[in-house]
């Protein structure tokens, strides 16, 4: 790709977030809104630099539950589709459960996590979990029951271990569908947050900061407590986004990428395997069936 | 024959004089939103209820609805914007609308003491020198903001010296669950649900006993525009809503009966409803007086916002308040 292609495809999303900006600031002017209702771009902006003192260990506080809370959903989740897709009675049993869970308000569920768990950290991060793992179960499930029967009937054949088994054909299978998972939850994660912050805390977050500018109708700084959850969510998804294509390069370039290698010292072994974790997701793609050995540079 | 001619005559000028009748009452009634000050129901809402239910508001000439907003502070937004015309709130978010130059005027006081303060269980009065280092329960509000550190600072204490919870759907029963040493609340409902939900009469310290200003906590407002020109409606709607409460405080129950007819969600077997209806039929009236504002209760309140750092400056008096529609 040639770097002015590059260049605009990057620029774009840029540009449709500042349209957005545009977009909201022409209406506040045109239809002349009250700030009271819905404040100018500018304001809000003004209104987070003004404020900034306050909000920054506030936006530290909900990025750091969001954070834990993912990383906990993400793991449990994770693990939990391994365990059902191993032994069916354990999906027999949990699946239906987990879809129940899911249909439970969060805010009822709310004062029981206090009561069990405090006012810190720990219930906030449970509900941020609560809210990632659901969608990591499902689509890790879905990829471990996907994966290519004739793929597996050749390890059986070559008495491959159930490890081996797992780790190099099924473990690969998941990773598409996990990451699909975990940009959904990278944009739910933070809205978790909010809701754990506004059931009962001695750790105040955008979430608390949000709800006491809302009852003081400063519109200015709830729009900017938004603008700042909205960063934080697209940040998590755009870290995840980056994760995928470090994880699964065969998905955004048709060659395996050309690592420049070190040149080996005197009498050193070049046949030995590389440890080179681009190496191994070339095997993994290659066992997909997707590649060639002949693709390795 | 001829009285077979005269029946569709009749009958068209019986239609006619129905159509002229109603037309004449539409021409008298005027249809008004009556907007709350939370988003469900709760027994402040009983006077309202009760007027609309007797026909005080269609005696007044007034057609209302009542209509809950989806959050508090959205009351004021929903005067400013005309989507209502009178209410009630809290008389913070008057102070903050006002702040922000939202056309909304307090009309009369709904309440007439500040019976907000600190509740706790036990049978140990509530020493606030002792609460250095312990949880107290609070809501995410300006009217927590600027009381809290009066009363703290009565015993030398600030915010700092405590561990603040706050909740924000109720922080009552992380008081009953021990979770919390005190709870910040109001007398007629968080003080109500202790006694009913808990059990325990709980030990009271209210605001002004440690020097708070004595603000009345809720309001009737309208919008100002509204007002303005809508003067003798606003005085008919005052006028209808204290019927409506003198009949409500002869009738509790059957107030009460009405209020978990009309708001089925918000019934409790518990007697909370009952029991915070007359909680708040104490603080309806003083010395017989009902709705009448003053000068200190404004000047008193935003200067101990100003003093807590909630609030830049204090508006005059009048630019929150006028009895000019006082019935």
């Amino acid at each position: 790709m040639s770097g002015w292609r590059r260049a605009a495809r990057l620029a774009t999303p840029v540009f449709a977030v500042v349209g957005v900006f545009v977009l909201w600031d022409l209406t506040v002017r045109v239809f002349d809104v009250k700030p009271y209702l819905v404040p100018s771009p500018a304001s809000t902006f003004q209104a987070i630099a003004d404020d900034w003192e306050i909000l920054r260990p506030y936006t530290w506080t909900t990025v750091t539950e969001t954070v834990l809370g993912f990383v906990l959903g993400a793991v449990v989740g994770f693990v939990l589709a391994v365990l059902m897709s191993r032994w069916s009675l354990v999906q027999r049993v949990v699946y239906p459960l987990l879809v129940g869970s899911q249909a439970i308000p969060i805010v009822a569920i709310g004062f029981p996590l206090v009561i069990l768990l405090g006012y810190g950290l720990r219930p906030k991060v449970s509900i941020v979990a609560f809210i990632v793992f659901f969608p990591v179960v499902v689509n890790v499930l879905d990829g471990l029951a996907n994966v290519d029967r004739d793929l597996l009937n050749l390890a059986k054949v070559m008495s491959g271990r159930p490890w081996r088994v797992f780790l190099l054909i099924e473990l690969p299978a998941t990773v598409t569908p996990l990451f699909s998972a975990l940009k959904l939850g990278a944009t739910y994660a933070v809205t978790g947050a909010v809701l754990g912050e506004w059931i009962a805390t001695t750790t105040r977050g955008l979430g608390n900061y949000l709800l006491v500018q809302n009852s003081r109708l400063n519109t200015d700084a709830v729009y900017g407590a938004v603008l700042l959850l909205t960063a934080i969510g697209v940040s998590g998804f755009l870290l995840v986004l980056g994760l995928e294509r470090l994880a699964t390069p065969w998905r955004s370039r048709s060659t395996a990428r050309r690592w420049r290698r070190r040149t080996p010292p005197a009498g050193a072994d070049v046949t030995e395997p590389s440890a080179d974790p681009a190496m191994s997701a070339t095997v993994a793609v290659s066992e997909d069936g997707s590649r060639t050995e002949g693709d390795r540079s | 024959m001829r009285l077979d001619r005269r029946v569709p005559v009749l009958m068209l000028a019986a239609g006619l004089a129905t159509l002229a009748a109603a037309c004449g009452e539409d021409a008298e009634t005027t249809a008004v939103t009556i907007v709350t000050e939370w988003s469900y129901p709760d027994p402040l809402w009983i006077p309202f209820l009760v007027a609309d239910d007797q026909g005080y508001y269609a005696d007044a000439g007034l057609d209302v609805t009542i209509q809950a907003p989806p959050d508090n502070s959205t009351t004021m937004k929903m005067l400013a914007t005309g989507d209502a015309q009178v209410g009630l709130s809290a008389i913070t978010d008057v102070v903050f609308a006002r702040a922000e130059d939202l056309p909304v005027v307090s009309v009369g006081n709904m309440t007439t003491r500040n019976n907000w303060g600190l509740f706790a269980l036990g049978d140990e009065p509530i020493d606030v020198g002792a609460l250095a280092g312990k949880t107290v329960g609070i809501y995410d509000d300006s009217w927590t903001a600027a009381m809290l550190p009066l009363m703290l600072g009565s015993a030398g204490l600030t915010l700092d010296d405590v561990q603040t919870v706050s909740a924000t759907a109720s922080v009552i029963p992380l008081l009953l669950e021990g979770e919390v040493d005190v709870a910040t609340e109001v007398t007629n409902l968080g003080g109500v649900e202790i006694v009913t939900s808990g059990g325990v009469e709980p030990q009271v310290l209210l605001a002004p006993e440690v020097g708070a200003p004595d603000t009345p906590v809720w309001v009737y407002v309208a919008s100002s525009e509204w007002a303005a020109d809508n003067g003798d409606l606003v005085t008919a709607w005052l006028e209808a809503t204290r019927r409506g409460s003198e009949w409500a405080i002869d009738h509790p129950e059957d107030a009460v009966a009405l209020f978990e007819e009309t708001y089925p969600e918000a019934a409790t077997d518990n007697g909370y409803n009952l029991a915070a209806w007359m909680a708040t039929v104490e603080l309806l009236t003083k010395d017989g007086e009902w709705f009448t504002q003053t000068d200190d209760q404004w000047t008193g309140f935003t200067q101990a916002l100003v003093d807590a750092g909630q609030l830049d400056e204090a508006l005059e008096p009048s630019e929150y308040y006028t009895n000019d529609y006082l019935p």
